[in-house]
């Protein structure tokens, strides 16, 4: 997922039509490394059974706590 | 100072417009003056439809006269937050984008709020497009703590918390995607309830993030709570997010005693990153429902920090998504820190957002099995401290620094991001006057519960509603 500053600069200028100064270029780059690192650990705690849609199932039963 | 009428909670309210002690007509009147003269002060509306109001309390009166008019809402002035549609009105969300936008018609959620007899004030301020914990707008002004306006109220519905402490709507609603009911419910010092994802309509109302959002009250008592969701909850084939599950009932279910009910106290969630004020009165609710025969246990939540990072990459992806095509177009009419938050997802892979979904499924399951297979319900801080003022940059909480705004978040996120009910309600004053937050989680389709215990709490005493003493 890590994105690179080239990346970065790349993708806000063809989003906003204008370069990204260094500054928030920078503070976005720590921003999306954190991330990055949130994803890393979600994807090590996956289990193989675990779908995408299964929250909906989930909400759907009205028996939860009894 | 305020009229008595606006000094009622909405069910105090429809049982004397029922009763015809006091007409429909005059309640709009009452609040419509208020909001005219308090409103301003405070940034609570962005349109106030005092035209449209007393055509539909007149409406009311005459229904109550024919013997039709029954609803649990029966004359009662609500202010919708400014991301719901009502026919005729513009529907901003905060945004200069959409600040002509009209409605055409009543979202379903509107049409649910009449139905039940409300009359509809107008709609309330909030941060741009929901997104934000603050209350901060640049278009429409910063929404103002009524309790000191140099503080922000929470956000994002800043108006819909400010306008009931003020009296300026008998009831409003609001929407939370990662706090924005709790978090100015609990530093304006309201009671707000997000209800389990799906079990309120969100069509006809502007989205931040299709698989968060959720649409509830806030109010001046858990009764009024009750009284809303048992108008808005339900299935609707509008909303392909609906769930099709019967609505529980919310009034029946308010007199439910705590006596046995189980309640986990989760100390671990909050504690450590909390305002010392805020941990002892969380201590003292724990301490009100076990006198009051709940039987309060210690628990902990599983994988907290994994859950909010990744709830994180989750909403930006689907906000980012929902703005990209006016980002591209007309960035330069976005709030800059809105802006800022919706570049973001711009960046989040598909894989990312995928895999959040299959952390968000085996997260809940967990929660469920670990957490709500001990308890009934959860108690844990709102927000994590009182309401900052609206310059501050950072906070100092146990010698940590944390950013204002963001910080306001930490203890909301997390429950969108389940899906689950949660009730806000006042947990007392900080040393500085400030409003203090507790909230109930249930586990999902449990509101009627979450609602009952804090209305139970009020009867005990423990748990009171206080109206800000704002003048302007």
């Amino acid at each position: 997922m890590s994105v690179s500053d080239e990346e970065i600069s790349r993708r806000y200028q063809e989003i906003f039509g204008k370069p990204l100064n260094a500054g928030r270029r920078s503070g976005l780059a720590a921003l999306l490394g954190s991330l990055d690192r949130a994803n890393d650990q979600t994807v090590a705690g996956l289990t193989p059974d675990s779908e995408p849609m299964g929250h909906r199932t989930i909400l759907r039963s009205p028996s939860h706590g009894e | 100072m305020a009229n008595d009428i606006t000094r009622l909670p909405a069910a105090a309210l429809a049982r004397k417009i029922r009763a015809k002690e006091i007409s429909a007509l005059e309640a709009a009147e009452a609040f419509l003056d208020r909001a005219e003269k308090i409103g301003p002060g405070l940034n609570t509306w962005i349109t106030l439809d005092r035209e449209g109001a007393l055509s539909e309390a007149r409406k009311v009166d005459r229904g109550i006269a024919e013997g039709s008019a029954r609803g649990p809402l029966t004359g009662v002035p609500v202010g919708l937050k400014d991301l719901i549609d009502v026919a005729g009105l513009r529907t901003t969300a905060g945004s200069l984008i959409y600040r002509d936008n009209v409605a055409a018609g009543d979202a379903p959620l509107t049409r649910k709020i009449r139905e039940a007899g409300a009359v509809i004030l107008g709609k309330l301020n909030l941060q741009e497009f929901a997104f934000g914990p603050s209350g901060h707008n640049p278009h429409y002004g910063d929404q103002k703590n009524p309790w000191d306006p140099e503080r922000v109220t929470g956000g994002s519905s800043g108006g819909s918390a400010n306008a009931v402490l003020t009296g300026q709507a008998s009831i409003t609603i609001g929407s939370d995607t990662g706090g924005s009911i709790r978090i100015p419910a609990s530093l304006c010092g309201a009671f707000g309830h997000k209800p389990t994802f799906g079990l309120v309509t969100k069509a006809g109302c502007i989205p931040l993030s299709w698989s968060l959002d959720s649409f509830g009250p806030l109010a001046a008592s858990a009764e009024d709570c009750a009284l809303m969701m048992t108008a808005i909850a339900g299935p609707d084939p509008e909303d392909p997010s609906s769930l099709q599950v019967e609505a529980p009932d919310f009034t029946e279910a308010l007199d439910t005693p705590l006596k046995g009910v189980r309640i986990g106290h989760a100390r671990s969630y909050y504690a450590d990153q909390s305002d010392p004020a805020v941990v002892k009165a969380i201590e003292e609710t724990a301490r009100a429902l076990a006198d009051a025969g709940a039987q309060v246990i210690e628990v902990d939540i599983p994988d907290l920090e994994t859950a909010y990072d990744t709830a994180t990459n989750f909403m930006m992806s689907e906000a980012s998504a929902i703005h990209e095509k006016d980002v591209r177009a007309r960035a330069d009419d976005y709030d800059p820190m809105v802006l800022e938050r919706l570049l973001i997802g711009f960046f989040v892979p598909a894989t990312a957002y995928i895999q959040a979904q299959r952390f968000r499924s085996q997260w809940t399951a967990r929660v469920l099995k670990e957490v709500f297979g001990k308890v009934d319900l959860v108690l844990a801080a709102a927000t994590p401290m009182p309401a900052p003022l609206r310059s501050a940059k950072t906070v100092t909480i146990g010698g940590k620094e944390y950013a204002a705004r963001g910080h306001l978040i930490a203890l909301t996120r997390h429950i969108n991001f389940l899906g689950f009910p949660a009730t806000s309600f006042p947990a007392g004053f900080s040393g500085e006057g400030l409003p203090l937050g507790a909230q109930l989680i249930g586990p999902p389709l449990h509101d009627h519960k979450t609602i009952a215990a804090a209305h139970q709490l009020e009867k005990t005493g423990a748990v009171r509603f206080q109206y800000a003493p704002y003048e302007g």
